[in-house]
């Protein structure tokens, strides 16, 4: 039942497996801001998609659903486009020299452990440290406000900033952020090495970079990277489909759910703060961390069945974190009208 | 600022191809298979897919990359006038962290 035939990669496969594997990329990518072929290509992969067309048909939903959710992050305020610009630049050199240092490894006969141990240490690494982040952040403000106060800074007066200040320094009005050229640069330079070195797209590395290195807010770093996928996905589409390697009709039903999706994804950032996105973001690449290292150990279905139960478990996470905060804004908005009411009632002076 | 962000434009269509090859496994995908969909059974939009990618790949490709986008751009601004119709319209909102 539900089954269509893909002509392109020349099977049958169920419409709905479609449909709800762009649901579940789609509130990720959204609420993530990351492209999402870490979910995609294991889960097609599970239900028995032909692996020849994965890749290039989850880059090709990857663009028109990156349309989508970066079009409602910018509506929300989230998309740094200047910052976006500078990111894709910055990358496209590093994704080069991190190929280069991989071709140098191939050479050497060291490029699969080097690459994959890397991976691993990254996605823990990262996942930890957020974690650290996440978990001792009341700590570090109360510890920092006592220092303030012995150095007799009034709070809410911001200290002026000991970073490296190499002109051009530029100035982020949607990021709120004022920093060097160099610093940006580089960041971005480090991010595309790393993901030219790891072989990802890179959007769980940047979305990181953007928060710690550069100081965006979280939800604008959300939606600036967003904004750097769009090219990378348009790219990925068009150069996979040139190769014969993108089934179209999958790919536009795929887009259909993530476009549903990216909605929700995007509407849950309104709801879940800062930390809260952090927080979420680290348990996700922790597991996607558990995944890479059971592959290590040849338990590649088991590893394909942990990125996907994770996925869909962080999708209802976010969904039922949304509804919440919806409930409490409409409680809110009735609390306001009923005193508006009540002030319009009773009689003035 | 304009002539910056133009040259910024430029530079990225220039480097672009080096970030999408970032895909991994992308990168040893073997070039074009030189396969062909077998056309006998198919009809309406699976027989147009199928007919042009036997055709030409690079129209193929030029048409599932416009496909994508033009479909991502319409439910963007489609979903945003439903919204907006029954009062879900999202705006700015304060980044709290």
């Amino acid at each position: 039942m539900f089954d269509i035939y893909l002509p392109i990669a020349g099977v049958e496969f169920n419409l709905l497996i479609l449909l709800c594997i762009g649901l579940t990329v789609g509130v990720l990518g959204g609420f993530f801001g990351v492209g999402g072929a870490w979910v995609v290509t294991p889960a097609l992969n599970i239900f028995g998609f032909p692996m020849a067309y994965a890749i290039g048909t989850d880059l090709a939903h990857i663009f028109g659903k990156s349309i989508v959710a970066t079009k409602k992050h910018g509506k929300m305020g989230n998309v740094d486009v200047k910052m976006g610009l500078i990111s894709i630049v910055g990358s496209v050199i590093g994704v080069e020299i991190g190929a280069q240092i991989v071709m140098w490894l191939t050479a050497k006969g060291l490029a699969g452990p080097v690459v994959r141990y890397s991976y691993m240490a990254l996605l823990f690494g990262l996942g930890l440290f957020m974690l650290w982040d996440y978990f001792t952040k009341d700590k570090r403000a109360a510890a920092k406000a006592a220092k303030d106060a012995a150095a007799g800074i009034v709070p809410g007066q911001k200290p002026k900033k000991s970073g490296w200040n190499l002109p051009p320094m530029i100035h982020f009005p949607v990021s709120g952020v004022t920093i060097s050229l160099w610093t940006v640069v580089l960041v971005f330079l480090l991010t595309g090495l790393l993901s030219g070195f790891l072989g990802v797209g890179g959007g769980f590395i940047r979305m990181p970079a953007l928060i710690y290195l550069i100081g965006c807010p979280t939800a604008v770093a959300v939606g600036t990277d967003l904004f750097s996928v769009v090219f990378s996905g348009a790219y990925g589409c068009f150069t996979y489909a040139v190769k014969g390697r993108v089934e179209i009709i999958a790919a536009l039903l795929m887009l259909i759910g993530a476009s549903i999706g990216a909605q929700i994804g995007v509407t849950a950032v309104k709801y879940i703060h800062g930390y809260g996105i952090r927080l979420l973001f680290a348990i996700m690449v922790i597991l996607a961390g558990s995944s890479v290292a059971l592959k290590q150990f040849h338990a590649t279905t088991a590893a394909a069945y942990l990125v996907m139960i994770s996925a869909v478990s962080m999708c209802v996470i976010i969904v039922i974190q949304m509804s919440r905060g919806f409930s409490r804004e409409k409680a809110a908005k009735a609390v306001e009208a009923a005193k508006n009411a009540a002030a319009a009632k009773s009689p003035a002076g | 600022m304009k002539r910056s962000v133009q040259g910024l434009v430029v530079a990225i269509l220039a480097l672009l191809p080096s970030l999408a090859a970032a895909g991994g496994e992308g990168l040893e995908v073997p070039e074009a298979m030189g396969k062909k969909v077998p056309l006998e059974d198919l009809s309406g939009i699976n027989l147009w897919a199928g007919q042009l990618y036997n055709d030409n790949l690079w129209l193929y490709a030029v048409v599932c990359t416009v496909v994508m986008g033009v479909v991502g751009v319409t439910i963007a601004f489609g979903t945003d006038l439903i919204l907006k119709a029954i009062g879900m319209e999202v705006h700015k909102i304060e980044h709290k962290e």
